[in-house]
């Protein structure tokens, strides 16, 4: 049962209708994630173009990342995917609660992501793996393949971590009664969320995994 | 959309679950010795995976013809992105 | 009824913004123009900051034109020319070409022409305008602590391991500025899905409107991909990270294959909407329905994609394969056809048509033209053996400045004269407005022309010392530069004459067919006092399968056409 609390009108300019307000907003997020999309393909095409280029070294550079933390981050990711895919359904059933609940838990779980991996960037440093004079592998292109585990990872991390600030605020109008469940913003965080696990659902096995052998 | 039905939440979990398996799969085979074949079957498990949650938690199934032509868009894009570039890195000289 | 002998109204002004329309001060002051959501002041806000980016691109360009007077270098540094040209380069491309006209007619027209109030997201509208601004002072910044010595290019391993100029500041401008881009054409893309008026069908809007959507799509898809490879050269910069050096295993050419992935496309961001303000322009001034609408639709939208896997025609001679080389060249002249395919519907418009030559017409016939020159010396440089020797020289210069400035350039003061009406409610002085035209004409010409001589004969680029035999040549590009700069003044000066004293104009001063004319010169704020009903085909100059009568043009209503007060009538 929802109470009855009044919320502000989600209809914006130039919009007359929520449903093609809301249609527009999942329409122009999808075509943002379009552009995400390539740029994070793009990522992935200049690191498959390197490996081919060294393969040898790309392997020993990748054996020295610490699968188990990979693998619980992407659990971590995985779950906070589901919560806010349950967040978005109970905005629909106008469930005030329930919705603040599932996308407090969505955060949280960014958050946990957000600690893992800082404590996997301490590991790495401590070994040196970071490219420049201290690397621990040498002068090779192994501190290309490392190269691009900083970069892919610290870029994901980034937009992780805008996507935890897009959800706080999120929970935030929700306990406040400041916006309306039928607002496109719920949906539209969830595409943009989703996206963000899938690019980690493919960094995973590529820096982790396929780099091996 | 009705205040009064019970939130679906049967789907997403079932999804859930399946990607909890793929990301298993994807562990286990890094853990063993390093193979050829190794690199493959992370990356079709993943694929397997990126196809799950899709469809199950994101729903591109019920949404329209559009959006998946967004989608396809962006990896035929990175397509020609990918086989332009190694077109060249494939044929240089060595 | 208006006099014809009448001189300027005296008593117009600012205070005169028409009652009701955009313009109206609403008592907020600035704010109320920094913080608009309106699409036409946000308009108007990018093309002041265009303009101004422009200044200070075509300062550089002085500086670049003034040094290549003489064969040796007189008062640059060799370090202070690669400054001069990198900074003409990262401000015409990123702030001035890209933004051109998407940002400024783009975002005037485009609700406009399809029925609706606004763009999709209105405060996503300003914001990108903020980010582009934000991009801009990053890399005036950049100019100020030293400027870049790279070229507009950023190649590494120069960009990453040896530059000792503001690189990563530089970068990060440009990335800045680039989800500016792509935060409009989702935008763009956005409101032609979901906010065209009743009766507006995909195949009644303008043909403006379909090359403004599959910019935005070339936006969406190709920016990003700068993005993220400058990313990386900041991150070399800032964190040693060496993902494309060669000593480590790198590859420079990967840079290359993403950095021109992007670059590519982006001319196409570049000279796709000045495609659609030349058939605006040509339709309404030889009244004439476009010759094969759905076919210059295809072609707009086939320039889109082919464009996109043509990049490496700007590495023929970097190493990559021979292989690779052929099938860059290949498809580099598969991508000129659609774009021939306008020209000669273009030229068939013009036809049996009823034409006039307001200055519009001449900025469009002047694209015809300078654009036709530099498309096909783009076959030239597509051409693998031609290009193992043009390469790196004027030539190429002389063949982008052809289709970016003499182009783009020349499509934006055809829309600046053919929209000046209806965006500021004013009717411009045509005699002036003509002048201009034509010596922007012969000053672009003078300019650029000597430049294809020069490249042929072997001048390199980004040189500011030169053999002296190659002085005259020079010297004439160099003065030619000069009366270019005279006429990009002009229009400065009249147009911002006709913002105080011009006449006021009517709804429709050049009895143009698209929605925007059914609306008041200036606009309200809200477009539209009623929601249009489309049930015209776009541009019903006449009956199909007609050419239009004599007693159609609209140089017949004007009694004086070359007065001081002129521009076409209504009466």
């Amino acid at each position: 049962m929802t109470e009855a609390v009044s919320f502000p009108d989600p209809l914006r300019e130039p919009w007359r209708s929520l449903t093609r307000q809301r249609q527009a907003a999942t329409l122009g997020m999808w075509f943002f994630l379009m552009s995400e999309m390539l740029f994070f393909g793009a990522l992935f095409m200049a690191f498959s173009f390197s490996r081919v280029l060294s393969p040898e070294a790309f392997a020993e550079g990748a054996r020295h990342t610490e699968i188990a933390y990979g693998a619980a981050n992407t659990v971590v990711l995985v779950t906070s995917s589901l919560t806010i895919t349950l967040a978005v359904r109970a905005a629909d059933l106008l469930q005030r609660k329930l919705t603040g609940v599932f996308l407090a838990m969505t955060a949280g779980l960014g958050v946990l992501f957000l600690i893992i991996k800082g404590f996997e960037y301490r590991a790495d440093l401590e070994q040196h793996l970071f490219p420049g004079a201290n690397f621990a592998l040498g002068h090779n292109a192994a501190q290309i393949f490392w190269a691009f585990y900083w970069a892919m990872t610290g870029i994901h991390a980034i937009h992780l971590a805008i996507g935890v600030a897009l959800v706080l605020r999120l929970v935030w109008l929700v306990r406040r009664n400041r916006i309306s469940p039928r607002s496109p913003q719920f949906e539209v965080a969830s595409l943009y969320w989703h996206l963000v696990d899938a690019f980690w659902i493919v960094l995973f096995p590529v820096l982790y995994v396929a780099g091996r052998g | 959309m009705s205040k009064s039905s019970p939130l679906a939440w049967r789907g997403p979990v079932f999804s859930w679950v399946a990607i909890l398996f793929g990301v298993g799969a994807v562990t286990w085979i890094g853990a063993r010795e390093p193979g050829g074949f190794q690199a493959a079957a992370a990356m079709a498990i993943a694929a397997a995976m990126l196809v799950t949650l899709a469809f199950g938690l994101v729903g591109v199934g019920r949404n329209p013809a559009l959006l998946r032509l967004v989608a396809g868009t962006a990896f035929l894009f990175l397509a020609l992105m990918f086989l332009l570039s190694f077109t060249d890195l494939m044929t240089r000289l060595r | 009824m208006t006099d014809a002998a009448a001189p300027f109204d005296r008593h117009s002004g600012p205070e005169r913004a028409a009652a009701g329309s955009y313009l109206e001060s609403q008592g907020g002051g600035l704010s109320e123009w920094l913080l608009t959501t309106d699409h036409k002041r946000i308009a108007l806000l990018y093309a002041i900051m265009i303009t101004v980016f422009f200044f200070i691109g075509g300062a550089a360009a002085t500086l670049i034109r003034l040094e290549l007077f003489s064969p040796h270098p007189h008062f640059l540094t060799d370090d202070g020319y690669n400054r001069a040209f990198t900074l003409h380069g990262i401000i015409m491309v990123w702030f001035f070409l890209v933004p051109l006209i998407p940002a400024t007619f783009g975002n005037f027209l485009l609700p406009l022409m399809i029925g609706a109030p606004d763009v999709a997201f209105p405060k996503l509208n300003l914001s990108s305008w903020y980010l582009t601004l934000i991009g801009g002072v990053l890399v005036l910044s950049a100019l100020l602590a030293g400027g870049v010595d790279t070229g507009w290019t950023f190649y590494p391993p120069y960009s990453t391991a040896f530059s000792n100029s503001n690189v990563a500041l530089a970068v990060l401008g440009v990335i800045v500025a680039g989800f500016g881009t792509i935060a409009t054409g989702v935008n763009f893309v956005a409101t032609v899905h979901m906010l065209r008026a009743p009766g507006m069908t995909w195949f009644r809007m303008p043909l403006f409107v379909w090359t403004i959507y599959a910019t935005s799509l070339v936006m969406i898809l190709a920016t990003p991909v700068l993005a993220v490879t400058l990313l990386l050269v900041a991150a070399d910069r800032l964190f040693g990270l060496p993902i494309f050096d060669g000593f480590r295993g790198g590859d420079p050419l990967l840079f290359q294959h993403l950095f021109w992935f992007y670059s590519h496309p982006a001319v196409y961001i570049m000279i796709l909407p000045a495609m659609g303000v030349v058939t605006e322009v040509i339709t309404c001034f030889a009244r004439r329905r476009v010759f094969g609408y759905t076919a210059m639709i295809y072609a707009v939208l086939s320039i889109a994609l082919i464009g996109f896997v043509v990049w490496g025609h700007h590495m023929f001679v970097s190493g990559q394969s021979v292989f690779a080389n052929l099938v860059f060249s290949f498809l580099s002249f598969i991508v000129a056809v659609p774009s021939a395919i306008k020209v000669f519907n273009w030229t068939a418009t013009l036809y049996r048509g009823q034409i006039t030559f307001e200055a519009p017409m001449l900025y469009a016939l002047g694209f015809i033209g300078l654009f036709t020159i530099g498309g096909l010396t783009g076959l030239f440089l597509a051409s693998v053996p031609i290009d193992v020797q043009v390469t790196g020289t004027y030539f190429v210069i002389a063949h982008f400045h052809y289709v970016m400035v003499g182009g783009a350039v020349s499509a934006y003061f055809a829309g600046l004269h053919f929209w000046w009406p209806k965006i500021t409610g004013r009717l411009y002085s045509e005699a002036w407005a003509r002048f201009a035209a034509i010596l922007m004409f012969f000053g672009f010409n003078f300019t650029f022309f000597p430049q294809f001589i020069l490249g042929y004969l072997g001048m390199p680029r980004r040189y500011h010392s030169y053999p002296p035999e190659f002085q005259t040549l020079n010297v004439m590009s160099s003065t030619g530069a000069v009366i270019l700069a005279a006429a990009y003044l002009l229009p400065l000066l009249y147009l911002g004459w006709s913002c105080f004293y011009g006449r006021e104009a009517p709804a429709n001063p050049w009895k143009a067919k698209g929605l925007e004319w059914w609306t008041s010169s200036p606009p309200p704020k809200r477009n539209f006092l009623q929601t249009p009903v489309v049930d015209e085909e776009p541009y019903d100059y006449h009956e199909p399968e007609t050419a239009p009568g004599p007693e159609r043009r609209p140089i017949d209503a004007v009694r004086t056409p070359m007065r001081f007060a002129g521009g076409a009538r209504d009466d």
